[in-house]
């Protein structure tokens, strides 16, 4: 018999249905995974358990009287990125300076998952502000030696791990996906406007996006049917009809056109995430019955300097009153990236949102011009080594940002292993608002390669529990 | 290209200047590493100083209309 905490959300959420599992139970075997991974992977920066029982127990109540289900989440334990709100628990950020800080209320996407009866188990490492070092030393779940992505750490590694169900993330340049690549889960980047951002630290308001990392694809679409929706406060939210993300998702890839670019889209930096894993996946789904279309976007050699010249002005105007009042409140890297986004000229941002109109036209036409349902690309990782010295930002690959940059949808999706047992990613991405349509692809090319779902062995250790309460 | 922002011959002088008229104190530790990064962000960017954007409007706010 499986563990509990190694179920997938839609096979918890159909355990509860049936009362073969409690609530209560499913948090217990959670919060007994946490006291025996959380040592060595440090996902979790306030752990929740005294609300997170509270919840469990409400949520027993309900489900015991038919009628009050409140949907698939119902029960569920899930955490919440350290940059997301929450009115019971601390929202750092990452960062000294928001040490102490606790919102009055929660996050738009906290609210619908509290709505929705999750049980939030507790707040996620991030790095600082999204874009810093991690306050604690967040480690891969698969080799310890390796690192977790970012910024969204805590969460990718607390879904890999098994001390959550799911997770919230926020990707600005690829924070839901990288972490979730580097574990071997599945990370998705919601069109922009379609999850509320209210309540969530905020790196730019055109990049910005919430959404869910989990384990299958099916419960990233269970996950998105509770958090998407319009927010009055999030001026680029979009009214959207109440969908459920997951109700064509067994219905194949038979018919779908998809695109798979990968000349452009191999990280210059970090060859070893070549090709294979993309042209592996797109046999695969061709063999499943989609027609696959090799196409070239030469634009994507200009995502980096757009996204750079985009995203750190941005950022630094979101944290302009700190930068001046608690300058030593920020580790260096982070206040000398946040110098560097008050230098750029305005000029310069507005050539760079010229050029991101160039890039977003070329992606379109390669949609549109070759009747694409998807595109497949190369995702991040490997993970690499831990390293202590200095991140040179300029230098390094970035492509999936693209999807930022364009808002359109774009999931990573587990692609196997390399040779030294670490996962392998591909992402897929779509039109925008067509997140069912990469879910059900995700979903048809995990159910007909099982080996992607498999849990890393973390070493368990001894472990006191109330290390960092809330 | 003629005219494109040029960060290479940037000193720390220069940065402090810079960084007064932008109101912002930048700590003598910062200096350097900023430079290092005003540079490397600089030849990133030369890409898209080579691109010819006449006529081309700037992505102010994100537009998904094209799905229609």
């Amino acid at each position: 018999m499986s563990a509990l905490w190694d179920l997938s959300v839609a096979q918890a959420s159909g355990m509860l249905d049936h009362r073969e599992v409690s609530a209560r139970e499913l948090l217990a075997a959670t919060l007994e995974r946490i006291e025996e991974t959380e040592p060595q992977l440090c996902a979790y920066q306030h752990l929740m358990a005294e609300s997170a029982q509270q919840e469990a127990c409400q949520a027993d109540k309900e489900i015991a009287q038919r009628g009050q289900w409140r949907g698939p989440l119902h029960g569920i334990p899930i955490c919440v990125k350290d940059l997301v709100f929450t009115h019971d628990a601390p929202t750092e950020g990452g960062s000294q300076v928001l040490a102490g800080f606790v919102p009055f209320r929660d996050a738009n996407v906290v609210r619908r998952l509290r709505d929705g009866g999750a049980v939030i188990t507790g707040k996620t490492v991030t790095s600082a502000f999204g874009f810093g070092p991690t306050p604690r030393p967040t480690r891969n779940a698969w080799d310890q030696r390796y690192d977790a992505g970012g910024s969204s750490a805590g969460s990718g590694v607390a879904v890999a791990a098994g001390s959550a169900y799911g997770a919230v993330g926020t990707d600005a340049g690829g924070s839901i996906r990288h972490p979730a690549a580097l574990n071997g889960v599945v990370g998705l980047k919601p069109t922009c406007g379609l999850v509320g951002r209210t309540g969530a630290l905020a790196m730019s308001a055109s990049l910005d996006v919430v959404g869910p990392i989990t384990r299958t694809a099916l419960d990233c679409a269970l996950m998105l049917s509770v958090m998407a929706g319009y927010d009055p406060l999030d001026p680029q939210s979009l009214p959207s009809p109440d969908i459920r993300y997951d109700a064509s998702i067994d219905k194949g890839v038979d018919g779908l056109r998809i695109g798979l670019e990968i000349d452009h889209f191999v990280d210059p930096t970090r060859p070893a995430n070549g090709p294979e894993t993309a042209e592996r996946v797109a046999r695969s789904l061709s063999e499943l019955g989609a027609t696959v279309v090799t196409l070239s976007i030469p634009e994507a050699n200009l995502i980096e300097p757009i996204h750079h010249a985009t995203i750190w002005p941005d950022t630094s105007a979101y944290h302009r009153r700190w930068l001046r009042e608690q300058p030593r409140d920020y580790d260096q890297h982070s206040r000398v990236m946040l110098e560097v986004g008050e230098l750029i000229p305005a000029a310069q941002y507005v050539t760079a949102q010229r050029a991101r109109r160039v890039l977003c036209d070329a992606i379109r036409s390669a949609f549109v011009g070759n009747r694409l349902d998807a595109l497949v690309t190369p995702g991040w990782g490997p993970a690499t080594p831990v390293s202590t010295g200095p991140v040179k930002m300029f230098e390094v690959g970035m492509r999936p940002v693209v999807f930022n940059l364009t808002g359109m949808p774009a999931v990573s999706v587990p692609g196997g292993f390399n040779a030294d047992g670490l996962p392998m990613a591909f992402e897929l991405s779509g039109r925008p608002f067509d997140e069912q349509t990469i879910l059900r692809i995700a979903h048809s090319y995990l159910q007909a390669n099982p080996g992607n779902r498999r849990f890393p062995d973390v070493p368990i250790a001894n472990w006191k529990p109330g290390l960092h309460p809330s | 290209v003629r005219g494109a922002v040029s960060f290479e011959s940037l000193t720390r002088e220069d940065l402090l200047v810079l960084g007064r008229a932008a109101g912002l104190e930048i700590p003598e530790e910062d200096l350097d590493p900023l430079l290092d990064a005003l540079r490397g962000y600089g030849r990133s960017f030369s890409k898209v100083e080579e691109l010819d954007l006449d006529g081309v409007d700037p992505v102010l706010t994100y537009n998904p209309g094209w799905q229609q």
